[in-house]
């Protein structure tokens, strides 16, 4: 009984207890709910409160960046055009949109429009992989705000959706097929002045390499004391009338460098975040030595397959390989020459035959002596691949051999073709310089 | 707590119409704003573009939710027909990089798939109104198996050939239907086979059924048609549905969509079959000078002497390649009888759309195909060829038709069959089940 009192005692002070507001101090100006709520109110606010539009990018982590022109409208639609192609630029598509809670206060692109696009999982739309597409998002998380910018990430994928708006200039150019008169008058000036593309700060290079295809920039610092190659990285860009805006900024001095343009005197001018312009240097060979680039122990080991137009050769290996695979009906997935070790390189080829994968390689011994390289094969590897498949890797034989220890040089290769922006990595045999591989450096 | 409702929008047109149509009259919510949450979370769909919503949608209402509400009652529909459709504009990827179209959830919700590509204009294609109303019946019932669960006697029918890796190449086409299966999907599990019968007898017809079966082997052909019959009946005495009525109803609203004008289109026209022992040919007849020649070709063949030389005609298909070409497919069995080989023979035409009239000229050229080369087995083939089809269709003009006559406009078979006649000589004429572009 005794026992039963304390019980009810105890139970009784719990209600009392717990029925009492406990006074804590509101950290916040509200609570959650109303403070959500102000948050999107002031997005969607703001996104319509542009009397001429945003002008919006992204990254992508499968491709490069995108521009678009916006107008948000109070009745969730909108309107855009994009620097994606030759139609997106001009013709105008409508869409709905959202500005809703997620796990923040996001804008979703809830119905199709151009930013879908490279969000759309089958490659046969805008390209990418089965699945995933271009790795792009259509729910961006509201990160901030300054001045007349809104940022925001992507859901998934984390890249960021960056919205400037536009003045009235801008949009009427914009809506005036503003993004391919842009992109061809920058290409025009790109490709036709320019080489290798650099700002000098002091003790080191900053190059830039503009790939206006796919959209992505390769940035590489460079040491000025015996032009070596210290580090790369890539950043997305896009198109805006007037500018190429960086998604990533890049760091120079004590500047960010937010976009690249061109002048009245058709000169490339970088535009720091401080709205000062900077003069690009240009030059036409690459910028760092290719021993300190292309080896086994360096950024780059691998001389990549893809064509390279304007370079005088005998032939393009890599393309004369692909030609006479697909003349048997197989077609060449992986294809690359690498250095694998201090001692070892290959030269790989993986490909299909109906359903079917088979890889080719020979494995090369060499010793490298600054720029001389001397090199022998030693091995046929997959197989006897290499062998049954020999009319089809003739041309690689041809250069490297089946045994006998041959002579290369190893050095940059110009391109006569205004559009090729990157350093062309070539191995050349000694005895007849016309004889070579050449191609892309790759990682 | 209405003032903190964190995802609202503006209702469009299009949200207005799906909320008069669906929500209103039978309590159906249709969310196409793309959410997340309403598909594979993790993985990565793109939204429907808004221009798709509304046809795709009316298809839905047109030769789905009508069709049932005329022949199984307003309150039938109303009960079970799905609370919520969701609407996607891509496929969603499977790992194995196979693609869903479409998912029915609990029985209260389905996931369409793949609405961008959803095209009111194209009815036969794979992005046209039939392939999509077969995911919608394909899933409805799924929904109706649910609520009564699929008789005993259809998972005895063909219980030894279920096969869950159904997408591996080896699970063919053919494969499928020589096991008794009406598509390769049903051989994953008698739930989808169930639901697949369903589905094509409903939205292909039962002309395609016939001539489905007509060209699948004897054993299959059993397995096929009792499996028909325990669909069919299962409508009946689960729900009290009339599934033929059921079936005409859906038929003429496809009708609808495809607008068939009185004149065919050749154009349009992949090919024309013909499977001697389909039933239509029963129902409405065929022509005396066509089956005289297809017997005598048929009879020729299979009887020649030495016996070793005997081939075995099945059945034969009109393929029109271009408004330039067509090629004469005929199906045979070899000497064994063990496998079926295929004769080819080109011939080029000359097609008048407004008129109907097409020119039939043999080509000089033969192809190089396989086919084409077993059609110039001479000894074998090719002669009983020489003497019979090609005579009988080589110079001359014919006039294509919506044939038999007996199938008029206002018929839900109307624009399933068609053919060629003969000009000036309307009593020699070629028709079959059409497949369209």
């Amino acid at each position: 009984m005794k026992y039963k009192i304390l019980i009810y005692i105890l139970a009784i002070g719990a209600v009392i207890s717990s029925c009492r507001k406990v006074e804590v101090e509101n950290l916040f100006y509200d609570v959650p709910e109303a403070r959500m709520k102000d948050t999107l109110e002031f997005i969607r606010n703001t996104l319509v409160d542009a009397p001429y539009g945003w002008n919006a990018g992204i990254g992508t982590t499968g491709k490069g960046g995108y521009g678009f022109y916006i107008k948000f409208r109070a009745d969730n639609t909108l309107e855009m055009l994009s620097d994606y192609s030759e139609e997106s630029s001009n013709t105008a598509q409508k869409s709905t949109y959202r500005v809703s809670a997620l796990s923040v206060a996001s804008l979703v692109f809830d119905t199709y429009n151009y930013i879908t696009l490279m969000q759309d999982p089958v490659p046969g739309v805008a390209g990418g992989t089965a699945g995933s597409g271009y790795k792009s998002d259509i729910e961006f998380l509201y990160r901030g705000h300054s001045g007349d910018t809104l940022f925001f990430e992507g859901r998934k994928y984390k890249n960021p959706l960056i919205l400037v708006k536009n003045t009235q200039e801008e949009e009427q150019a914009l809506v005036n097929d503003g993004y391919k008169q842009y992109m061809d008058a920058f290409k025009n000036v790109y490709y036709n002045q320019y080489d290798f593309v650099y700002l000098d700060a002091d003790e080191y290079l900053v190059s830039i390499e503009l790939d206006i295809v796919a959209k992505v920039a390769v940035v590489s610092i460079v040491d000025k004391t015996d032009n070596s190659l210290v580090s790369i990285q890539t950043t997305p860009f896009y198109f805006t009338y007037g500018h190429i805006n960086f998604i990533w900024k890049i760091l120079y001095k004590d500047k960010l460098i937010t976009s690249i343009k061109y002048n009245i005197d058709n000169q490339l001018k970088l535009v720091a975040s401080d709205k000062t312009e900077v003069d690009v240097d240009n030059q036409i060979d690459p910028l760092y030595t290719i021993e300190s680039a292309f080896a086994y122990n360096k950024p780059f080991k691998r001389i990549l397959p893809n064509a390279v137009p304007g370079v005088v050769a005998n032939e393009h290996i890599f393309t004369k390989i692909r030609e006479l695979f697909a003349g048997t009906g197989r077609v060449i997935n992986t294809m690359y020459f690498a250095f694998t070790n201090s001692t070892n390189a290959v030269f790989y080829i993986g490909y299909s035959s109906g359903t079917s994968n088979f890889v080719a390689s020979a494995t090369y011994e060499y010793r490298r002596n600054g720029n001389k390289l001397f090199m022998k094969r030693v091995s046929i590897d997959g197989g006897n691949n290499w062998s049954t498949r020999a009319t089809e890797v003739a041309p690689a034989n041809a250069l490297f051999g089946s045994g006998e220890e041959k002579e290369f040089d190893i050095e940059w290769v110009l391109s006569e073709d205004g559009s090729v922006k990157y350093p062309i990595a070539a191995i050349r045999l000694t005895s007849d310089p016309q004889n070579m591989l050449y191609g892309k450096l790759g990682e | 707590m209405s003032q903190y409702n964190t995802d609202t929008a503006e209702p469009n047109e299009v949200d207005i119409w799906l909320k008069e149509t669906f929500q209103k009259v039978y309590n159906i919510e249709v969310l196409y704003r793309f959410n997340r949450n309403l598909t594979e979370v993790a993985r990565d769909v793109a939204p429907p573009k808004l221009d798709r919503v509304k046809p795709m949608m009316e298809a839905v209402l047109n030769c789905y939710i009508k069709p049932y509400e005329r022949v199984a009652g307003v309150k039938f529909i109303k009960t079970y027909c799905p609370k919520q459709y969701v609407l996607f504009g891509s496929v969603l990827y499977n790992s194995n990089n196979s693609v869903v179209l479409g998912t029915a959830d609990a029985g209260r919700q389905v996931t369409l798939y793949d609405v961008n590509n959803f095209n009111v204009y194209d009815v036969n294609s794979d992005n046209g109104v039939k392939r999509k109303l077969r995911t919608i019946h394909h899933e409805f019932t799924h929904i109706l198996n649910q609520n009564v669960i699929i008789p005993t006697e259809f998972v005895e029918v063909t219980k030894a050939d279920y096969y869950s890796d159904w997408t591996n190449s080896q699970n063919t086409e053919t494969v499928a239907k020589s096991l008794g299966f009406v598509s390769r999907y049903a051989r994953m599990v008698y739930t989808e086979d169930f639901a697949e019968m369903a589905a094509h007898l409903l939205v292909m017809g039962q002309g395609w059924f016939d001539s489905y079966v007509a060209s699948a082997p004897a054993d299959a052909q059993t397995k096929l048609k009792r499996k028909e019959e325990i669909v069919v009946k299962y409508f009946n005495t689960a729900f009290g549905i009339d599934f033929r009525a059921l079936q005409k109803e859906i038929m003429l609203e496809f009708n609808k969509y495809l607008n068939l004008s009185a004149m065919i289109d050749l154009n349009k026209i992949n090919r024309i079959t013909f499977i001697p022992s389909a039933p239509h040919y029963t129902e409405y007849g065929i022509s005396d000078d066509f089956n005289t020649m297809w017997t005598n070709y048929k009879n020729g063949m299979s009887e020649q002497m030495p016996t070793g030389n005997r081939r075995y005609p099945q059945d034969m298909y009109l393929s029109f390649v271009s408004n330039k070409k067509m090629t004469i497919y005929v199906n045979y069995l070899n000497n064994a009888q063990t496998s079926t080989l295929q004769a080819a023979y080109d011939f080029d035409i000359d097609v008048d759309v407004p008129s109907g009239e097409i020119t039939i000229v043999k080509s000089a050229e033969e192809g190089t195909t396989t086919a084409h080369n077993n059609g110039k087995n001479f000894a074998f083939v090719k002669s009983y060829f020489d003497d019979y089809m090609y005579p009988y269709f080589h110079n001359k003009v014919f006039v294509a038709a919506w044939l038999p006559e007996q199938i008029q406009a206002s018929d839900p078979l109307y624009g399933m069959y068609g053919g060629i006649y003969e000009k000036g000589n309307p009593t020699n004429y070629f028709y079959g089940p059409i497949q369209y572009k």
